[in-house]
């Protein structure tokens, strides 16, 4: 009768350490699973991360680029209003107008006339309309100046900024 | 969104008169345009003018580079994006 009671107990024993290294196994085993869950989510939040960052870096980049066009072409529009107050300021048009006022009103029908087809080309539109009749004729007055040359400069020249000082 | 129209603007002509040739003058325009009304502008107020012209131009031509800067900057990159990152 005692051999019973401690075979019962020592299968009961072995019962128990079994149980346990299987509740053992089964939650190491459920651990392991959730870790690499867990790892699989942060390699793909850190390719989300790094990508984002890549994506940031790209943008920065380009509205660097962006920022540095638009400050050229901001200065690239002062520069001919400036140069025609250097112009204005260099010549002397009273003068000029009491030694040959045909000579300077061709030059500034002439400037006038490209003045008003660059602004239609800076605002979108054709600025290669054809010329106003007084500039296509040989007219007695001698106003002909197809060149749109600004007032006192050189005729052979050609000068960008013409367009912004034809106004004279 | 489109653009404004652009500006269609009419040829204007200017007259160079001095004391010299102004009896000549006004017999000229008298003959071209009927009557003798214009309106005139000294040599300095001419300059004031082409200057106020020329500020106008460099208004507009600014404005203009700063809608060309938005329209680059808010313009769609299919490249530019999380989703093709993350296959690169």
């Amino acid at each position: 009768m005692l051999k019973v009671y401690a075979l019962i107990i020592i299968v009961g024993i072995l019962g128990g350490v079994a149980y346990g290294a299987k509740y053992y196994y089964d939650t190491t085993q459920a651990t392991i699973a959730t870790l690499r869950e867990n790892n699989a989510q942060l390699e793909v939040a850190v390719q989300i991360s790094e990508a984002s960052m890549q994506v940031l870096q790209e943008n920065m980049q380009k509205f660097q680029e962006l920022n540095n066009q638009l400050q050229q072409d901001l200065q690239a529009a002062e520069a001919y209003g400036d140069e025609l107050q250097g112009k204005l300021n260099r010549m002397d048009l009273v003068q000029d107008a009491l030694r040959d006022a045909k000579t300077l009103e061709g030059k500034m029908n002439g400037a006038t006339a490209k003045l008003w087809r660059g602004i239609t080309e800076d605002t979108g539109g054709d600025g290669s309309r054809p010329l106003p009749d007084w500039l296509q004729s040989d007219s007695p007055s001698g106003t002909r100046d197809q060149s749109g040359n600004q007032i006192g400069e050189d005729p052979s020249t050609n000068s960008e900024q013409t367009q912004a000082s034809s106004a004279q | 969104m489109s653009r404004p129209k652009p500006a269609q603007l009419n040829d204007v002509r200017v007259y160079v008169v001095n004391q010299r040739i102004l009896e000549d003058f006004l017999v000229e325009f008298k003959q071209r345009h009927g009557e003798v009304a214009f309106v005139a502008l000294s040599m300095q107020d001419y300059e004031n003018l082409a200057l106020n012209i020329a500020e106008l131009r460099r208004f507009i031509n600014q404005q203009t580079q700063i809608i060309i800067y938005y329209e680059d900057a808010v313009a769609p990159e299919p490249e530019q994006n999380v989703d093709t990152a993350l296959e690169k």
